[in-house]
């Protein structure tokens, strides 16, 4: 998954991953990750129909894009309505 | 700095330098594209191979959420595919891009979208075609930034 996010952001188009592992994605250093900190497998955004968390996920992957970084740091997020 | 031999630390260097793009633009003037690996497909597009496939599927902008399902060939105990199948939106969030659309969050919901199936067992011939393909297909459009998901 990193690769091809890495290739996106080399050509020139700035990215945000959520990612669930963040042990795994750790290891290839995202430019932009965010973490939401105890969600299943399978639940990346949140539950089936909990549009409420999803947006608010999506939206937390998204800010980022506006947020000075440090490229390869994976932020921890917290979503209380899962 | 060490001693550059052969691949093994042009491959470490570039792994330590982590492509990143600056972006100057406002959420609310944007346009996002998804990019996922989580196995998403319309129900007419083929299934990803569970087998191993490096192949990806192009969602166009408008789709209808009700019409995917998921393709994916990770074991159930680390990806139970019936919950996204409930709810694209879970790993390919059409509807809520289309929601932050109408709110003016952000600009607009990209006319293309991918989807690819990431336990693909083809790694090379993913990161020699796919990858380069995918970024191709995203440069070409009109899409501002990337959301990334992965199952």
């Amino acid at each position: 998954m990193v690769a091809v996010q890495r290739a996106i952001e080399m050509s020139g188009i700035p990215t945000v991953l959520v990612t669930l592992d963040k042990e795994q994605s750790g290891l290839m250093r995202p430019p932009r990750a965010i973490h939401p900190v105890g969600f299943k497998f399978g639940h990346s955004l949140g539950k089936p129909d909990d549009a409420e968390t999803q947006k608010a996920v999506i939206k937390a992957a998204l800010e980022q894009l506006t947020l000075k970084q440090e490229p390869g740091h994976i932020h921890d997020k917290e979503f209380p309505t899962y | 700095m060490p001693k550059i031999d052969g691949g093994v630390a042009l491959m470490d260097m570039s792994r330590k330098a982590i492509p990143y793009t600056p972006n100057e633009k406002e959420l609310s003037e944007m346009t996002i594209a998804i990019v996922s690996t989580a196995g998403a497909h319309l129900k007419d597009q083929e299934p990803f191979n569970t087998d191993g496939d490096h192949t990806y599927r192009l969602i166009s902008g408008d789709a209808d959420t009700s019409q995917f399902t998921v393709t994916h060939g990770a074991p159930k105990e680390h990806y139970n595919t019936d919950e996204p199948k409930k709810d694209i939106n879970v790993i390919f969030p059409l509807d809520r891009l289309r929601e932050l659309k109408e709110e003016g969050f952000i600009g607009d919901v990209n006319n293309k979208h991918i989807s690819m199936m990431g336990y693909a067992m083809r790694l090379k011939q993913i990161l020699d075609e796919t990858v380069p393909q995918v970024a191709k297909e995203i440069t070409r459009s009109k899409a501002d930034a990337v959301l990334l998901t992965a199952g």
